[in-house]
C-alpha cells in the first residue's frame, strides 16, 4: 500500500530566506539567457544545415547521360513497410534491357524509412535534401517518374557531394 | 428553524456531499500521449481511479506477423518514439540471438554511444514537460535547446532526426561520418554544465520542494507487486539496472555509476534522472574513447592503405590475401545479409534493455520464414502506468500532474 | 510638507472661462466646482482609457517577447516591425470567432461574467496618480475604495466558472475565489503601513508625500517588506505565475474560461493584463514615489534651473509628460518583474497557496504594521518624536537618527525570520532525510 503523502503546505517549516535565495538564484539563470544570442533559425529566409544524408524526397538518378537507371526489380517495393506505396511497370525491349512505364510513390503515406534506398540494386532511388513538399492536394503528392527522375548532371551532382564516382556507362 | 432542519442537507453521516466524477483526457494537455482517466473526486481528494487506455492502438505487434523482418524495422521506431534506438536495438538483438549473428565491436560501441544519447534527450523532454506540468515554462524550451543539438548529430549519422531506422541484423547501416566523435565530444563536454543550470532553477526551488518531497511515495513491495521498473524502481531503492545486472552491448566494460534514491517520492525519481543524464554523459565519453576504429576517416585511411597493400602484392606477384585485412572489430557489419530475403532459422529469444523507462523487451518466435511468427514487445511504460491509480487513491487531485509527471509514461508504449 | 491634491487642475476654469468669453458669458466658478471636477475625471478617464488600453495591448507583445527572450527565442517578429502588430492580428482573430454558449449554460450569466470581470479594472484607472494633474477623481479614500473595488472581479470569475456548465470552470472559479479572497487581506495590510506614514487615504497625497529622491520612497528604505508583500500578493490577485491555478493550462485546461471563445475569452484575457497594469501601478504609486525621478529633481528641472512648483505654460507640459515617464518606467519595472517571475517558476497547489497566504504573509505584514507603527509613533527620552530623526524628513540628519531606525527595523523583523526559522522548522537537508 502507498503511504499517504505527508501535505507539506507548512510555511513555516521552510526555511523562509533560504527559499529566497534559491529562487533568486533560479531567477538569475532565467535572467541570464535573456542576454544569449537567440537559437531561433529564421526559416525560410534561414535554411536550415541538412546532412547528406538527409531523409527528404524520394528521387531516382540517371547516370550521367541521362538514360535510366533502374531495372524494375522491385526491390523497393518489395522492402517498403507500406504496402502498395512504390508501383513500379515495366517491360523488356528487343533486346531484354528493362524499360519502365510507370514509377509512382504516394508521398502522401510514405514515412521516409530509407529502406527503399538501401537494397537497390543499382544504386538508384536515394533521398535529397529536400523538405518542403507540402501541396495542396493528396493527388498532387503521388509523384510518377517524371517528377522523380533526376537528370544527368543533377545526378552527377548528386554523386559528387557524396564522395561518388559520376556514373558512365 | 436550523440549519439541521433543512430537509435533504444532512445524512446520518453529516453533512450530504456529492462526488463529482471528472473525465480528464482523453485530450488535455498533460496526459502524455492519449490516456484517459475516469476520476471520483470527493472535493479535492480523489476516491477512485481508473485508467481507460487503447486510443493509441496500432497493432505494432500484428504488424510484425505481415511484413519480412527488414520490412517490419521502420515501425519499430513508432512504438515508442522517445527511445526509437532502443526500440530498435532489443529487436535487432533478438534476431542476432535466434540466429546467432557476429556483431562486431565497434559495431556495439556506435550503438551504445546512440542509445546513450538517445536516452538523453528522453530524459530532456521528460524534464521539460514534468516542469511545465507543474507550471515552469522556460526549462522546457531550455531541454530543448539541448535536443536539437543531439537531434543534429543524429541527423548527420543516421539522415534523420527523430525516426532512425539505423540498426541492422548484425551491425548498422552507415558508419558514423568523419569528425562526427569530436562533435559528439565536444557537445558531451558542457552537457554537465547545461543540466547543472537546469538543478539550479529546480532542484531546491522551494515550491517544486513543496510539491514533490514526499508525494506519491512507492515502497519497494508496491514496485514489485505491479512490475514497475527503470528510474521510478531506482528511485525507491532498489539498485536494478539492466546495464549492471545483465549486461548486454559493451556496458560491462565502460564504469559507471548506478544512480539509486532513498524514499520513492516524486522528488527521488526526478533526482534520478537527473543523475542518469549525467552518468550517460560519462558513458558516451567514454565509448567515444574506446571506440575501436577511432574516427571514420582513421578507419577509412586504414583501408585504403590495407588496399593500397594489396594491389601492391598483387603487382609482385604475391598472394593478396597475405595483407591482413582489416581488424573485423572495426567493420559495420558483422556478416552480409540479403536484407530482403532474410530468413533467421526457426527459434525464440527474449532480450531486455534498459530504456529511459524501464525494462523493454522483445520476445521474438521466428518459424524459418522471413516473416516472424509472432513479436510480442513489452513496454516499461505500461506496468509503470498500473501504479498510477494506487498512487493517487486518497491523495489530492492537485499531486496528480507531479505523479504522474515523475513516472514518466509514454502512452504509444503502453498501447502499441 | 505636501498640499493636498485638488480636484482639477488650476488651468481647467481659467481654460474654459476663456472659452465662455467667446460668447459673452461669466459664471462663478466657486459654485460650478462640482461640475468641473465631474469634467474633468470624464476627460481625464477617458484619455487614460485609451492610453491604458494601448499598454494592455503593448504589454501582451511584451509578456510573449520578453518570455521568449528568457528562453533564447525571438518572440513574434513577422506580424509588424518586431511583431508590434501580433496583438492586434490576435484580436481580429478572436472576433471572427463562433461565440459559443454550451448547452445548458445560463446564458445571461454567461454574458456579463467577462464584464463583471473587466468593470472594476476599468475603474482603478481613474484612479491611479499618472502625473500631478493627470488623476481622473481624487478620493479622500482612494486606497480603500480600490481594494473594495478590486473584491468586485471576484464575482466576476465565479460567475463564469458557474454560468459555465462545466466541472472544470466550476473547480476554477472556486478556487480563483479562495485565492483572491486569502490575498486581498495581505494586500491591504501591506497598504496600510503606506497609509499610516502619510497620514492620509488620497492616493495622490500618498504620491506626493514620497517627493524626493529614491531613498525617500516608501518602499525602498522604509518599508521595503511591505512592497514585498504587495508585490506577492499583486501576483495573487491578478492570477499570475505562481498563482495561476484558477487557469492552470495543464491541471484544468484553462478553468474559469474553458468554455469562453472569441471575443468573451479576449475580454478575460485582457483584463487580465490590465488589472495586472493597474496593480503595478498602484505599487508604484503606494511604495516607488509614483512619478517623481529618482534623482530627487527633474530632468527638466535640472536643465532649466527652475522649481517644478514655478513652472508654467509649456515648460510645466514638458514637466507632466516627464512625470509620466518616469511613472510608465517604474510601472513597466513592476511588470517586467512579474513576467520575469512567470518564467522561472511553477505553480502553487491550492493547498500551499492557501497556507502561503494565511500562515506566512498575514503574520508578516502584521508584524510589518507593528514595526511601521512604532516608526511612526515612538518617543524618544526627551519627549521627542522619532520621526523627527528619520532621515527622511531632515535632509543632513545624522548618523544616529538612521542608527535608531536600522536598529529597529533589525530587531524586529530579525527576531520574526529568527522565530520563524528555528522554532519550527527543521533544516532543508533534515527535512529531505525524515519524509
Amino acid at each position: 500500500m502507498s503511504t499517504s503523502p505527508q501535505h507539506h503546505n507548512d510555511f513555516t517549516q521552510n526555511r523562509v530566506l533560504e527559499g529566497l535565495k534559491e529562487i533568486g538564484k533560479g531567477m538569475s539563470t532565467v535572467l541570464s539567457h535573456y542576454f544569449r544570442p537567440p537559437v531561433t533559425l529564421e526559416y525560410p529566409e534561414v535554411m536550415p544545415d541538412l546532412s547528406d544524408r538527409f531523409h527528404g524526397r524520394l528521387c531516382l538518378l540517371t547516370k550521367s547521360d541521362g538514360t535510366d537507371l533502374c531495372i524494375g526489380c522491385q526491390a523497393c517495393a518489395r522492402v517498403c513497410p507500406c504496402n502498395d506505396l512504390i508501383q513500379i511497370e515495366m517491360h523488356r525491349d528487343a533486346q531484354k534491357k528493362p524499360v519502365i512505364d510507370q514509377f509512382t510513390i504516394d508521398l502522401g503515406r510514405c514515412i521516409f524509412c530509407g529502406n527503399c534506398t538501401e537494397v537497390c540494386p543499382v544504386d538508384c532511388i536515394k533521398f535529397l535534401p529536400d523538405f518542403e513538399l507540402s501541396d495542396f492536394s493528396r493527388e498532387a503528392l503521388v509523384l510518377d517518374k517524371k517528377d522523380l527522375t533526376l537528370s544527368g548532371e543533377e545526378s552527377d551532382q548528386w554523386r559528387l557531394v557524396r564522395g561518388m564516382e559520376p556514373l558512365v556507362e | 428553524m436550523s440549519i439541521q432542519d433543512i430537509p435533504g442537507i444532512f445524512t446520518e453521516q453529516g453533512l450530504k456531499t456529492e462526488d463529482l466524477v471528472v473525465n480528464i483526457g482523453p485530450q488535455h494537455p498533460s496526459t502524455h500521449g492519449v490516456l484517459r482517466l475516469i476520476t471520483t473526486l470527493n472535493g479535492e481528494v480523489v476516491k477512485d481511479m481508473v485508467p481507460v487506455i487503447g486510443y493509441l492502438h496500432r497493432s505494432k505487434e500484428k504488424m510484425a506477423e505481415s511484413r519480412s523482418y527488414f520490412q517490419y524495422q521502420p515501425t519499430l521506431d513508432r512504438v515508442e518514439y522517445l527511445s526509437s534506438f532502443f526500440d530498435h536495438y532489443v529487436y535487432v538483438s533478438a534476431i542476432e540471438r535466434i540466429a546467432n549473428l557476429k556483431v562486431p565491436k565497434r559495431v556495439q560501441y556506435i550503438r551504445m554511444i546512440t542509445m546513450e544519447l538517445n536516452r538523453i534527450t528522453s530524459h530532456l523532454l521528460w524534464f521539460g514537460t514534468f516542469l511545465l506540468d507543474l507550471g515552469a515554462t522556460s526549462p522546457l524550451f531550455y531541454a530543448f535547446r539541448e535536443r536539437e543539438d543531439i537531434f543534429k548529430l543524429f541527423e548527420d549519422v543516421t539522415g534523420a532526426r527523430m525516426m532512425y531506422n539505423y540498426y541492422r541484423f548484425g551491425g548498422v547501416n552507415a558508419d558514423l561520418p568523419p569528425g562526427w566523435i569530436e562533435r559528439c565530444r565536444s557537445f558531451i563536454r558542457q552537457m554537465p554544465h547545461k543540466i547543472d543550470e537546469y538543478e539550479s532553477i529546480v532542484t531546491k526551488n522551494p515550491i517544486v520542494l513543496d510539491r514533490t518531497v514526499g508525494i506519491g511515495r512507492m515502497d519497494q513491495e508496491l514496485c514489485m507487486k505491479y512490475g514497475v521498473t527503470g528510474s521510478s524502481l531506482r528511485a525507491s531503492g532498489i539498485a536494478q539496472d539492466l546495464r549492471k545486472t545483465n549486461p548486454y552491448c559493451c556496458y560491462d566494460e565502460i564504469a559507471f555509476d548506478v544512480p539509486v534514491g532513498t524514499h520513492g517520492d516524486v522528488y527521488d525519481r526526478y533526482m534520478v534522472r537527473m543523475a542518469e543524464m549525467r552518468e550517460s554523459c560519462k558513458i558516451i565519453e567514454q565509448c567515444l574513447d574506446r571506440i575501436p576504429g577511432g574516427d571514420n576517416q582513421n578507419v577509412r585511411n586504414k583501408q585504403a592503405e590495407i588496399d593500397a597493400a594489396k594491389a601492391a602484392a598483387k603487382e609482385r606477384g604475391e598472394d593478396p590475401k597475405s595483407v591482413p585485412d582489416l581488424d573485423p572489430d572495426w567493420l559495420i557489419q558483422g556478416q552480409k545479409i540479403n536484407l530482403m530475403t532474410y530468413k533467421p532459422p526457426a527459434g525464440e529469444a527474449f532480450t531486455v534493455c534498459e530504456s529511459p523507462r524501464g525494462m523493454l523487451g522483445c520476445h521474438m518466435i521466428s518459424d524459418g520464414t522471413p516473416k516472424a511468427y509472432r513479436v510480442k514487445w513489452r513496454g516499461a511504460s505500461f506496468s509503470n502506468l498500473s501504479v498510477l491509480p494506487e498512487l493517487m487513491i486518497g491523495n489530492l487531485y492537485s499531486d496528480l500532474m507531479a505523479i504522474f509527471g515523475s513516472l514518466d509514461v509514454i502512452l504509444p508504449e503502453v498501447d502499441r | 510638507m505636501y498640499q493636498p491634491t485638488p480636484d482639477f487642475p488650476e488651468w481647467l476654469p481659467r481654460i474654459f472661462q476663456k472659452i465662455l468669453d467667446l460668447f459673452g458669458l461669466s459664471v462663478n466658478w466657486a459654485d460650478w466646482g462640482s461640475l468641473l471636477t465631474v469634467l474633468w475625471a470624464v476627460v481625464v478617464f477617458t484619455l487614460i482609457a485609451v492610453v491604458a488600453q494601448a499598454s494592455v495591448i503593448f504589454m501582451v507583445l511584451m509578456e510573449r517577447k520578453v518570455l521568449a527572450w528568457m528562453t533564447q527565442r525571438k518572440g513574434p517578429n513577422r506580424v509588424g516591425p518586431w511583431g508590434a502588430l501580433q496583438t492586434l492580428a490576435d484580436g481580429v482573430k478572436l472576433l471572427f470567432k463562433e461565440d459559443i454558449i454550451p448547452k445548458g449554460a445560463n446564458k445571461f450569466l454567461f454574458t456579463i461574467a467577462p464584464a463583471l470581470f473587466f468593470l472594476p479594472t476599468f475603474v482603478f484607472f481613474g484612479l491611479i496618480p499618472f502625473t500631478s494633474q493627470l488623476l481622473a477623481v481624487a478620493l479622500p479614500a482612494g486606497a480603500l475604495f480600490v481594494f473594495a473595488i478590486s473584491s468586485l472581479s471576484v464575482v466576476g470569475l465565479v460567475l463564469a466558472g458557474w454560468a459555465s456548465n462545466n466541472k472544470y470552470s466550476l473547480l476554477g472559479g472556486m478556487r480563483s475565489a479562495a485565492q483572491a479572497i486569502s490575498y486581498e487581506i495581505p494586500l491591504v495590510m501591506a497598504v496600510l503601513g503606506v497609509v499610516l506614514f502619510t497620514g492620509s487615504m488620497n492616493i495622490g497625497d500618498i504620491v506626493k508625500a514620497q517627493q524626493g529622491p529614491f531613498w525617500n520612497w516608501y518602499g525602498v528604505l522604509l518599508t521595503p517588506v511591505s512592497l514585498f508583500i504587495f508585490f506577492i500578493s499583486t501576483l495573487a490577485e491578478v492570477n499570475r505565475v505562481p498563482f495561476d491555478l484558477p487557469e492552470a493550462e495543464s491541471e484544468l485546461v484553462s478553468g474559469y474560461n474553458t468554455e469562453y471563445t472569441g471575443m468573451k475569452f479576449a475580454l478575460f484575457f485582457l483584463a487580465e493584463y490590465a488589472a495586472l497594469f493597474a496593480m503595478s501601478a498602484f505599487n508604484v504609486a503606494f511604495f516607488l514615489g509614483g512619478y517623481f525621478s529618482p534623482f530627487g529633481k527633474f530632468i527638466l528641472e535640472l536643465l532649466t534651473h527652475q522649481e517644478a512648483a514655478q513652472m508654467t505654460g509649456p515648460l510645466q507640459l514638458g514637466l507632466q509628460v516627464e512625470m509620466l515617464f518616469w511613472f510608465m518606467m517604474k510601472t513597466y519595472l513592476f511588470i517586467f518583474l512579474a513576467m520575469w517571475v512567470r518564467g522561472t517558476l511553477p505553480r502553487l497547489k491550492p493547498d500551499q497557496l492557501m497556507g502561503f497566504s494565511w500562515k506566512f504573509l498575514i503574520p508578516l505584514s502584521l508584524i510589518n504594521i507593528f514595526v511601521i507603527a512604532i516608526e511612526k509613533f515612538m518617543v524618544l527620552p526627551g519627549g521627542e518624536s522619532v520621526m523627527n530623526h528619520l532621515p527622511i524628513l531632515q535632509p543632513g540628519s545624522s548618523l544616529s537618527s538612521w542608527a535608531i531606525w536600522i536598529v529597529i527595523a533589525a530587531v524586529v523583523f530579525g527576531g520574526f525570520f529568527i522565530l520563524m526559522s528555528r522554532l519550527l522548522s527543521e533544516k532543508l537537508e533534515a527535512r529531505l532525510a525524515h519524509r
